[in-house]
């Protein structure tokens, strides 16, 4: 599977819209699945769709935070 | 230095390849000394003596203004029957090449990032822009007509330079994405809104170089104007 991305969903969208962008139309942030797992810095394109990785799937329901990159 | 091209160095210019869209590099023997020198033409109208210090000469054209210069520059003072093209793979400075697209282009690497910057107040008269693969842009309040806090733009100037050069906005703007730009949000902002003025700097494999503005807080109600599709009218 190539790089992707997945849609998240509005209360998702909602969280994102509210932090900052990192340049026009992207965010680049961490996130925590339930379950502990971390993606950290990830791509997200209009507050709205998260980029993974090739040979990643998740569905949004299993992501229960997401914040600013912290570098 | 900065030389005026003649009309015959120009007509001389016309018949000769461009190095890349809107500049030629070339050699030319120069008249009191016979030495040979590279230049770097801009639209057959200006010459930038490379050899020299052409970062330096960038930044006079870009706050004096082409035209300008123009008035004010020296003749150009070579052999117009010495003037040949330097085949780029000729060029001894790389950096050249990439300094002249980015100018013919015009880009700048005068300023750092937005956030870099200093905050100022909108005059309440310039437009900004923001460019999406998306017809519906996030980072626009559509119930109250602005901008939401933490987000870039590039001011409507440079939008219509990325435009009328025929640049690409992925790299101009040093975008995360192979999405092609298809939207064009339009803003104006109030006299009260803040924002920060900086150049995009590289990223993601992009050289940047347009313009942008970071808005900390967003925009004031009714400030979004139209959504326009991406380099139309």
């Amino acid at each position: 599977m190539a790089a992707h991305k997945i849609q998240l969903n509005p209360e998702q969208i909602r969280t994102l819209s509210k932090l900052p962008e990192q340049g026009m139309g992207y965010q680049i942030v961490d996130i925590v699945l339930r379950g502990g797992k971390k993606l950290l810095e990830r791509m997200v394109l209009n507050s709205e769709f998260l980029r993974l990785e090739k040979d990643e799937d998740i569905n949004p329901s299993e992501i229960i935070s997401i914040l600013p990159h912290q570098r | 230095m900065i030389y005026e091209v003649s009309e015959k160095q120009s007509s001389k210019l016309l018949r000769l390849p461009e190095t890349g869209m809107g500049f030629q590099v070339v050699e030319a023997e120069e008249l009191a000394s016979d030495r040979i020198s590279t230049f770097l033409v801009l639209n057959s109208q200006l010459a930038i003596d490379v050899d020299r210090d052409l970062r330096q000469n960038k930044r006079l054209i870009a706050e004096n203004g082409f035209k300008t210069l123009l008035r004010r520059s020296d003749v150009w003072d070579v052999k117009t029957s010495s003037i040949r093209v330097v085949p780029e793979q000729a060029i001894r400075e790389p950096q050249v090449i990439a300094e002249a697209k980015s100018f013919a282009l015009r880009r700048s690497k005068v300023d750092g990032g937005a956030t870099e910057n200093e905050l100022e107040h909108a005059d309440g008269d310039e437009k900004f822009v923001r460019l999406s693969a998306y017809k519906d842009d996030k980072r626009i309040d559509f119930e109250n007509d602005c901008l939401l806090p933490g987000s870039y733009c590039t001011s409507e100037r440079d939008y219509l330079d990325c435009v009328n050069t025929h640049d690409d906005p992925l790299d101009r703007y040093a975008l995360p994405t192979d999405e092609e730009i298809e939207w064009a949000f339009f803003i104006q902002p109030n006299d009260s809104d803040t924002f920060r003025r900086g150049i995009v700097q590289p990223a993601f494999g992009h050289q940047g170089g347009g313009e942008e503005a970071y808005f900390e807080n967003g925009t004031s109600d009714d400030t979004y104007l139209y959504r326009r599709a991406y380099g139309s009218a």
